[in-house]
C-alpha cells in the first residue's frame, strides 16, 4: 500500500514543480510587464519632457534630474527583459540576440532628447545586458 | 426664516469681500502687470527718440507707477517694442529732484526672470549714470545670484539715457534668441511671457540703491510671417510623439500577446 503510494508522489512531484514554475513565470511575465509599462509612462512623462520636474539650474537639481531618467530607462529595460525572457520561455523559445537589441534600442531611445542621460543610458544599459550574460552562463 | 435670511446676507457679505479682495490683490503691487510687445524698427538707442525716423511709434506705450509700498508711486511712461531680434524698452519720467544733486547716481535697470522661473530676477541690465548734470552713464550688464550681483564676463545688450530739463528717457535694448547668451543672461526667447523689473535707485549700489520698482510681464512673440512655432522645436516635438508613441504601441501589442500567452502556451502542450 505504502510502495504504489510512493510511486504516486514520485510520479507526481516533477509534474507539480513544472506547474508551479510555470504559473511563477506566468506571474512574472505579467508583473514585470506592468512594471516596464509604469515605467514607460514615466519616461514619456519626463524623458519626453511633457512635465519639467526640476527647472532649477541648481547643479544638485540637475543631478536628481539626470539620475532619475536613467533609473527610469534602466528599470524599464531590466523589467522588460525580465518579462519577455520569461515570455520566451514559457512558449519555449529562448530569448535571441535581435530581441535584446530591439528593448536596447527601444530603451536607450527614450533618453533621445538630452545627451548626458542618454551617455548614462547607454553605459547602464550595457552594464544590465552584461550582468544577464553573466547570470544566464552560470 | 429671520435666520436664514441672516445667514443669506452674511454668506453674500463674505463672498463679496473675497471678491474685492482677490481683485485687489490681483491689481496691487508685485503682481505683474501683463502686456503684450509693438512690433517695428530697432531704435538708435542714445536716449533720445527720433520722430523723424518715426522711433518707437510702434511700441506698446504704458503708463505705470513705480512703487516702494502701495501708496503713490513714481509714475513713468513704459515703451516696449520688439524688433526682429531685440528687445527695446524705454522708461521716461519727469522728477523734480533732477536739480539735486542727491540724484547725480541715478539709475534706471531692468532685471529679468526667465520664463520658466517667474519673479525670480537672475538677470539685471543698468544705466547708471555717475554725473547725471554732464550726462555721464555706463551701461551694465550683471548677473544675480542670491541677490548678489556679479558683473557679465560680456556684456550683452545696450542702454542708454539724456536728461532734459526734469524729464529723463532712458532706452534699453536687449537681444532676444541670442544662444550665444551663455549663463549669465536670461535667454530672450520668442513665445514665451518674461517678467521684468523695473527698478529705480539713486545711488551705484544693487539691490541696495533701488528705491523704486514694479513689474511687468511681456510675451515676446514671434516676429510678423514667421510662423508660429520654432523649426527646431517642431521637428523635436514629432520626433518626441513619433518615438515614444512608437514604443507605446510595441508596449500594447505585447500586453496584448501576454493576454493570448496562455492560449498559446495549451496549443503548444497538445
Amino acid at each position: 500500500m505504502s510502495k504504489i503510494r510512493k510511486d504516486t508522489v514520485k510520479s507526481e512531484s516533477p509534474k507539480r514543480k513544472s506547474k508551479f514554475l510555470e504559473k511563477a513565470a506566468y506571474r512574472s511575465v505579467i508583473l514585470s510587464g506592468i512594471l516596464g509599462g509604469v515605467f514607460l509612462a514615466l519616461s514619456i512623462i519626463l524623458n519626453g519632457e511633457f512635465i519639467v520636474v526640476f527647472t532649477s539650474d541648481d547643479l544638485l537639481w540637475v543631478s536628481i534630474d539626470i539620475v532619475l531618467k536613467v533609473l527610469i530607462i534602466l528599470l524599464f529595460f531590466f523589467f522588460m527583459m525580465i518579462s519577455i525572457g520569461n515570455y520566451k520561455e514559457l512558449t519555449g523559445k529562448p530569448i535571441d540576440f535581435k530581441i535584446i537589441l530591439l528593448i536596447f534600442i527601444l530603451s536607450l531611445i527614450q533618453s533621445f532628447k538630452n545627451s548626458i542621460v542618454f551617455s548614462f543610458a547607454f553605459i547602464g544599459l550595457l552594464v544590465i545586458v552584461v550582468y544577464l550574460y553573466v547570470v544566464q552562463e552560470n | 426664516m429671520k435666520k436664514n435670511i441672516t445667514r443669506i446676507l452674511t454668506l453674500i457679505f463674505i463672498t463679496q469681500v473675497l471678491l474685492s479682495s482677490a481683485y485687489l490683490i490681483r491689481n496691487s503691487y508685485g503682481t505683474p502687470i501683463e502686456t503684450e510687445v509693438g512690433f517695428g524698427t530697432k531704435p538708435n538707442i542714445d536716449g533720445v527718440i527720433d520722430v523723424a525716423k518715426n522711433e518707437w511709434n510702434s511700441a506698446e506705450k504704458l503708463s505705470i507707477d513705480l512703487f516702494p509700498n502701495q501708496s503713490e508711486g513714481l509714475p513713468i511712461d513704459l515703451w516696449i517694442l520688439q524688433a526682429d531680434l531685440s528687445l527695446n524698452i524705454l522708461v521716461r519720467f519727469d522728477l523734480n529732484d533732477h536739480s539735486s544733486s542727491d540724484y547725480d547716481n541715478e539709475f534706471i535697470g531692468i532685471l529679468v526672470a526667465d520664463w520658466e522661473d517667474s519673479l525670480n530676477f537672475t538677470d539685471a541690465k543698468i544705466v547708471q549714470f555717475s554725473n547725471i548734470t554732464e550726462n555721464t552713464f555706463e551701461y551694465l550688464d550683471y548677473y544675480i545670484n542670491d541677490t548678489v550681483y556679479y558683473e557679465d564676463t560680456t556684456s550683452n545688450g545696450e542702454g542708454a539715457a539724456i536728461l532734459d530739463g526734469i524729464e529723463i528717457t532712458y532706452e534699453f535694448s536687449m537681444p532676444v534668441k541670442n544662444i550665444e547668451d551663455g549663463i549669465e543672461d536670461v535667454e530672450l526667447d520668442h513665445g514665451r511671457e518674461f517678467d521684468f523689473k523695473i527698478v529705480f535707485g539713486n545711488d551705484a549700489a544693487y539691490p541696495g540703491g533701488i528705491i523704486i520698482s514694479n513689474i511687468v510681464s511681456i510675451y515676446l512673440e514671434y516676429p510678423p510671417g514667421a510662423p508660429d512655432i520654432d523649426i527646431g522645436e517642431l521637428i523635436m516635438l514629432t520626433s518626441t510623439i513619433i518615438i515614444f508613441s512608437t514604443i507605446g504601441a510595441l508596449y500594447a501589442f505585447y500586453i496584448y500577446r501576454i493576454t493570448q500567452l496562455k492560449k498559446e502556451i495549451e496549443r503548444i502542450r497538445s
